[in-house]
């Protein structure tokens, strides 16, 4: 599991937490950007 | 007649209450106190952070809001490579966000910056306007002493659904991490 700051505390992410940063990531994914 | 030692706020206040009826003192803080509500340094490297309290505990409530990022190097991109700092607000998760990185289509996240595995920032200002769109800008940039890079961004979101901004959820959109030591401000005016 990644890692997330929830309001200050550090732990792992939830399945569901785990779940949405991954689709997000994915969408990002599909436009490249060069920063 | 007022006296001439009184003070001028005082003055001011006593007359815009004349004419609004409301306290006109705190019409005046209300429209322009920018709060620092949140201070964090990281002690572990995430992926992602959910901002919806402030250190006091009490829940996020700005119509003007700042985010802050300083970054340490130590990212975990591979070198030459940038991790792409991505935002929703409100936990909004539809393609209805637009920036200075996708402008030509709306997007389910609005981009707020770029870090590498250098020294860093994004600073990043948003309001709420017309009662509900968002509208952000900022710039981010980093080094390391031989190379650098910088940008100002922009963006907007024409339906927050809302008229403050009470959830900020930001991550690195490339599965990388903040590392230990970056530090996360947020600063709101409340609505």
């Amino acid at each position: 599991m990644s890692m997330i700051c929830d309001n200050g505390i550090e732990r792992e992410m939830t399945e569901e937490e785990q779940a949405t940063y991954d689709a997000i990531c994915a969408e990002a994914a599909k436009n490249p950007i060069n920063a | 007649m007022a006296n001439i030692e009184t003070p001028i706020q005082d003055i001011l206040n006593s007359h815009l209450t004349s004419i609004t009826g409301l306290s006109a003192q705190s019409t005046i803080l209300s429209a322009g106190t920018l709060i620092k509500r949140i201070s964090k340094t990281l002690t572990t490297a995430v992926s992602a952070i959910t901002l919806s309290t402030g250190d006091d505990g009490n829940v996020l409530s700005g119509k003007f809001s700042s985010l802050r990022i300083m970054v340490p190097a130590g990212c975990s991109a591979a070198a030459g490579t940038s991790s792409i700092t991505a935002m929703q607000i409100n936990s909004v998760n539809s393609n209805s966000y637009r920036d200075q990185f996708s402008q030509a289509t709306l997007n389910n996240q609005i981009f707020i910056g770029g870090i590498r595995n250098q020294y860093g920032n994004i600073w990043c200002d948003m309001s709420v306007l017309a009662s509900t769109a968002l509208v952000i800008r900022g710039h981010y940039s980093y080094s390391d002493n031989t190379t650098m890079a910088y940008n100002t961004i922009s963006g907007a979101m024409p339906v927050l659904g809302s008229t403050k901004i009470s959830t900020v959820y930001f991550y690195s959109s490339g599965s990388y991490t903040f590392p230990v030591g970056t530090v996360i401000e947020y600063w709101e005016v409340p609505a």
